[in-house]
């Protein structure tokens, strides 16, 4: 039995291994960071404590960030989240045209954020994008705007780039979980008369109860680590109106040289991030007992 | 034989000590204690074909990579046994992020660069002062090698952090000479004439002052030349701590920076580009706006190969911000304050100086000038190898002599986290969300809590 308990140790130590080293380390490594003023280069750190926590919980910018974040994060999950059933639900049937379709939309998941961030910041620049001329030729001047450069309307900007390039995946997560719905409970529900809205809401929508909770979590934690788009097409600007918790951190740790200041920014972001799996795993085991 | 046996012990015990005093000279700290010292003494011409080889890392955003491979190219002639390791990087911030984790991480390279007062007061922990190793090679007058405030741009706390780039003064603007002609506009002496410039080009359909407010840095220089227009000199004492920057003259300045969105003398969304490469190819490549703020650095404009018909049908021109508190002078350029530095933490100093030696003051600095057309550090003049566009000559002309008529004055804010907020304030003032004297407090609480 003695043996038994030894060898289950054995098997498990190179994923321990792995999960100290690489996951647990780290994650200490920048809470103990968190309480030193440090700008990342020098050898000597200064102890302060908790004094980077104290400050980054007064800064407005920080707040700005995470008001940004929940916007952001509830805009794109939940309209990929629901275009990308649409989209699946409409093309679930094994018409050529619609692997057509799928392919299409779902090539923006494979364009890599240069990518993506090169062709918006063309199509929506105030003067000759795309977009706003194509508004201007039509007589529609008026609804022509500064779609990166105007705070009220960034961030909306960035959620429907987000969007643009998520929802691809969101559809082929739910096509594939479509394709193992059992086909005599949706038979059972159109011989019961329901119609179509009714089969799709009240009947497949609810059998995707598991995937609408990976995509949640999967979406948020996206949403949490989003940098790249942002940085490119707005660095978090104009005026913090596209800062994110990311954004904000790069900031401290490059721009203004505070590595501890930054290691407090990501301590909180992890907090922030295995809250949010933790009570979504929750919501989904209690939803599915 | 007791004889033998005495000999032999003492034969032994020199080669012993031999061996030692070699090994415990050798960490590369000393200038003149590595094999490489004695080499190096000699001239970079000089062949070492005896030498051990060395590699050297070079790490930096600039010089252009096609420039940085003649310089190697060029000193692995005379120095066959170096390799130089070039780690070039897209742009500064790209560069100071890999920098930082390179010496974070252990593997520092051996020359870096620094770009502003900012980047140098940040890195100047890992930077080893060069005046040791500049004396060894020029000797004790070396400093008299170089024009005088370049090298003063370079220096933190009496010693000298790095070799000085070229100069090249930031705050100025550039026209399209052939589109201003086109509308007839002449070049502003004054801020009415640059709005009455402004108002024309719209009318036309072209945009006036281009900025790539994106950008932290070109923002900044084109607000610090507004302050020393409108509070000479003040900027620097508030940084200083010696006056408040909620001088009447430094919130007048912020006021006037309002303004200029208002008339809209710059572009529209001007916020959403970047100077490199938004307002460039807005510039140069679509030629969307007549004027740009930049600094002398654009003369490259005549070296870049894939614009060039555009370049050469175009007549550029280049002047100073006009006077714009109406007391009839032209605020002073900013001078640049970048350098090239040896790493304290590198393991070849002696070499990577010898290699820097050439790179910033003999055939690299040729090459060098010949690209970006600048004035060189150095008091000993570079006539440039390539043949310049009459254009091109009469801009670098100009800059010259508008450098010798307004004493280019410092460019940058030392503390990153002061630098961080100015363009934090400028941005929110610029849209209308913060006054001039909230602006100017704002700045004064972050100098006041920097250390």
């Amino acid at each position: 039995m003695r043996t038994r308990q030894y060898s289950a140790y054995l098997y498990i130590a190179p994923i321990m291994a792995f999960f100290l080293v690489f996951l647990l380390y780290p994650l200490l490594y920048t809470f103990r960071i968190s309480l030193f003023e440090w700008n990342g280069i020098d050898k000597t750190m200064n102890y302060i404590g908790l004094a980077n926590y104290r400050v980054m919980f007064n800064d407005p910018v920080f707040w700005q960030s995470m008001r940004n974040f929940v916007t952001f994060a509830v805009l794109v999950v939940g309209i990929q989240m629901i275009l990308g059933f649409l989209l699946a639900y409409s093309m679930r049937r094994p018409l050529k045209i619609f692997t057509a379709y799928k392919t299409i939309i779902f090539v923006p998941v494979i364009l890599t954020p240069i990518v993506v961030s090169y062709v918006f910041t063309n199509l929506l620049a105030y003067n000759g994008g795309l977009l706003n001329e194509s508004l201007r030729t039509i007589g529609l001047d008026f609804l022509a705007a500064k779609w990166l450069g105007d705070p009220r309307i960034a961030l909306f900007s960035i959620v429907a780039i987000t969007v643009w390039a998520g929802t691809g995946f969101s559809m082929s997560v739910y096509v594939s979980s479509m394709t193992s719905l059992p086909n005599e409970v949706l038979e059972a529900s159109r011989i019961d008369g329901a119609s179509r809205r009714q089969t799709m809401v009240k009947v497949v929508w609810p059998m995707l109860r598991d995937t609408h909770f990976s995509l949640t979590i999967i979406g948020a934690i996206s949403a949490l680590k989003i940098f790249d788009i942002i940085y490119l097409l707005t660095r978090g600007g104009p005026v913090h109106a596209t800062e994110m918790p990311s954004t904000y951190m790069f900031n401290s740790a490059f721009v203004t040289y505070e590595q501890g200041y930054a290691s407090a920014v990501a301590g909180v972001m992890i907090l922030f991030a295995m809250t949010i799996t933790i009570f979504q795993l929750r919501l989904s085991r209690g939803s599915a007992n | 034989m007791a004889k033998w046996k005495v000999t032999s012990a003492a034969l032994i015990g020199m080669i012993a000590l031999t061996a030692c005093s070699n090994s415990n000279n050798d960490n590369g700290t000393n200038p003149s204690s590595s094999p490489m010292a004695k080499e190096t003494a000699s001239s970079s011409s000089s062949t070492s074909a005896e030498a051990k080889p060395v590699t050297i890392v070079y790490e930096s955003w600039t010089p252009y990579k096609e420039d940085m491979d003649k310089i190697v190219a060029e000193y692995k002639t005379v120095h066959p046994e170096v390799t130089v390791d070039i780690r070039l990087h897209a742009n500064f911030s790209e560069y100071l992020t890999a920098v930082k984790t390179a010496f974070a991480s252990g593997d520092a390279p051996d020359l870096l660069a620094f770009d502003s007062p900012t980047s140098l007061a940040n890195l100047k922990d890992q930077i080893e002062p060069i005046d040791e190793y500049a004396a060894k090679a020029w000797g004790d007058g070396w400093k008299d090698k170089f024009i005088h405030s370049t090298l003063a741009d370079v220096s933190l706390d009496g010693k000298t952090m790095g070799i000085p780039m070229h100069i090249s003064p930031g705050g100025l603007i550039w026209y399209n000479k052939t589109m201003l002609d086109e509308y007839g506009i002449v070049e502003p002496k004054t801020y009415d004439e640059l709005k009455k410039a402004s108002d024309t080009l719209r009318q036309h359909g072209k945009q006036p002052l281009l900025l790539g407010a994106k950008d932290s840095w070109i923002v900044i220089d084109t607000f610090q030349t507004i302050l020393n227009d409108f509070a000479p000199g003040k900027q620097y004492d508030a940084y200083a701590k010696k006056i408040p920057f909620t001088d009447p003259d430094v919130v007048k300045a912020f006021d006037f920076w309002k303004k200029m969105f208002a008339d809209k003398v710059f572009q529209d969304d001007a916020f959403s580009m970047t100077e490199y490469m938004d307002v460039y190819n807005a510039f140069i490549d679509t030629q969307a706006g007549a004027f740009e703020s930049n600094g002398a650095w654009n003369l490259d404009i005549y070296a870049n190969a894939d614009l060039k018909a555009k370049v050469d049908a175009t007549e550029w021109g280049v002047m100073p911000f006009p006077d714009l508190n109406g007391d009839g002078k032209a605020p002073p350029t900013l001078s640049t304050v970048g350098g090239y530095a040896l790493s304290k933490s590198g393991k070849n100093k002696e070499a990577a100086f010898e290699f820097l030696k050439f790179m910033t003051t003999e055939k690299g600095l040729q090459i060098m000038m010949d690209h970006f057309l600048a004035t060189p550090p150095t008091k000993d003049p570079v006539e440039l190898t390539v043949a310049l566009s009459p254009n091109a000559k009469a801009n670098r002309d100009r800059i010259g002599e508008i450098v010798s008529q307004t004493a280019p004055v410092h460019r940058g804010i030392g503390n990153a986290k002061v630098a961080e907020k100015m363009y934090e304030v400028l941005s929110k003032v610029a849209y209308g969300k913060m006054n001039g004297a909230d602006a100017a407090a704002e700045v004064q609480k972050t100098i006041d809590s920097a250390r």
